[in-house]
């Protein structure tokens, strides 16, 4: 197989419809590398972001339990029991 | 056979945990072939495929052009067929995809017309005319925008859906007045260059790189819906436990990844 074009020139020239052809195409590849990078960069985002929270929730669980000492030994269960899963607990929006 | 008895693979294609751990390991080489086709299609389509007798070069763009208004179109039916599952059996994994698809349609319906009024300019004299062909698929940016914007209308993720799903289902009346516009009215954009029931009216050694280019756009969409609908995934499932451990060893890899790569320079 042989290339159309005779050389580089020609290629980039495109018989004088280079600038159409070829903003057609930059823009088209900008507008799909967008599409393809973009919920890259949001998943590292949003995995960081959930990490975070949970961080937090762990922490703030542990301070309630440190502060108030559980009455009885069912609540004392329950208490360890959301550090172990706080998803039951924080329903906060972020 | 099993699979028709068994409707469990039914469930579990629904179930978003299932779809996120799956699709992860899809991804490498979906993403590897989808480079490998879109390449291999644009440097045939720019460089190797002949000009065309009448419109010269600016023919070339007909390999992004087709392409983008093929996915724009599909990528319609993908999101309201989505929509209606959301709507008929509650799946909460397809109204993800519903709202995924709907920005992914809108970016390649914006590059078929804005491709097109590009080579518009060259062939017809004209970036824009009311046309249409043309006409239809601007109102088809529209709906998937009108979708994109009703998921952030609502407070509740649950009743933003619906809207979505709806007007979905109600815009699909466009999409076959977008196939038909170029036979029921006298329009300046050509007829189809392909269709199913007969030869295609090109040459082989043009239609070859379009068929290449027309695969690796579905194979980009399919990509890029994957990645969308796995950030939205994590997004309303982000008090599960399965989210929270997965985002706390993703972390936990990265900053020894991080570290590692700092000591190894700090020794160097």
């Amino acid at each position: 197989m042989t290339m159309y074009f005779a050389n580089l020139d020609q290629l980039i020239a495109m018989g004088g419809h280079g600038v159409y052809v070829w903003t057609a195409f930059a823009v088209t590849v900008a507008a799909m590398l967008w599409l393809a990078v973009a919920p890259l960069i949001k998943h590292r985002a949003l995995l960081n972001d959930i990490q975070r929270n949970s961080y937090r929730d762990s922490l703030r669980n542990s301070q309630r339990q440190a502060h108030q000492p559980a009455a009885d030994s069912n609540a004392k269960i329950n208490s360890n029991a959301t550090i172990d899963s706080p998803s039951s607990q924080n329903e906060e929006k972020f | 056979m099993k699979l028709f008895s068994d409707w469990t693979w039914f469930h579990r294609l629904g179930s978003p945990r299932w779809f996120y751990q799956n699709s992860g390991r899809w991804l490498p080489w979906l993403s590897v072939v989808t480079l490998a086709v879109l390449v291999t299609g644009l440097v045939w389509g720019l460089a190797f495929a002949p000009a065309d007798a009448k419109q010269g070069n600016s023919f070339r763009i007909i390999y992004i052009h087709v392409p983008a208004s093929f996915l724009a179109l599909a990528g319609y039916y993908i999101m309201a067929i989505a929509g209606a599952v959301g709507l008929i059996w509650k799946m909460k994994l397809s109204y993800m995809v519903m709202k995924s698809a709907a920005p992914i349609g809108a970016v390649l319906t914006f590059i078929a017309l804005f491709t097109g009024a590009v080579w518009g300019k060259p062939t017809w004299g004209t970036y824009w005319v009311w046309d249409a062909r043309i006409t239809s698929m601007l109102i088809l940016l529209f709906l998937y925008a009108g979708v994109m914007a009703l998921q952030y209308a609502y407070h509740s993720s649950d009743a933003a859906s619906k809207a979505g799903a709806i007007l979905a289902l109600v815009g699909t009346v466009n999409i076959p007045i977008i196939y038909k516009s170029v036979d029921w009215w006298y329009t300046l954009h050509q007829p189809a260059t392909i269709k199913l029931t007969s030869a295609p009216s090109m040459h082989p050694d043009m239609f070859q790189p379009l068929l290449v280019m027309i695969g690796g756009f579905y194979l980009f969409y399919a990509l890029v819906l994957i990645l969308q609908t796995r950030n939205e995934i994590l997004r309303r499932e982000r008090n599960t436990s399965w989210v929270r451990e997965l985002a706390a060893a993703k972390m936990a890899a990265h900053t020894t990844a991080h570290s590692a790569a700092h000591t190894t320079t700090e020794e160097a």
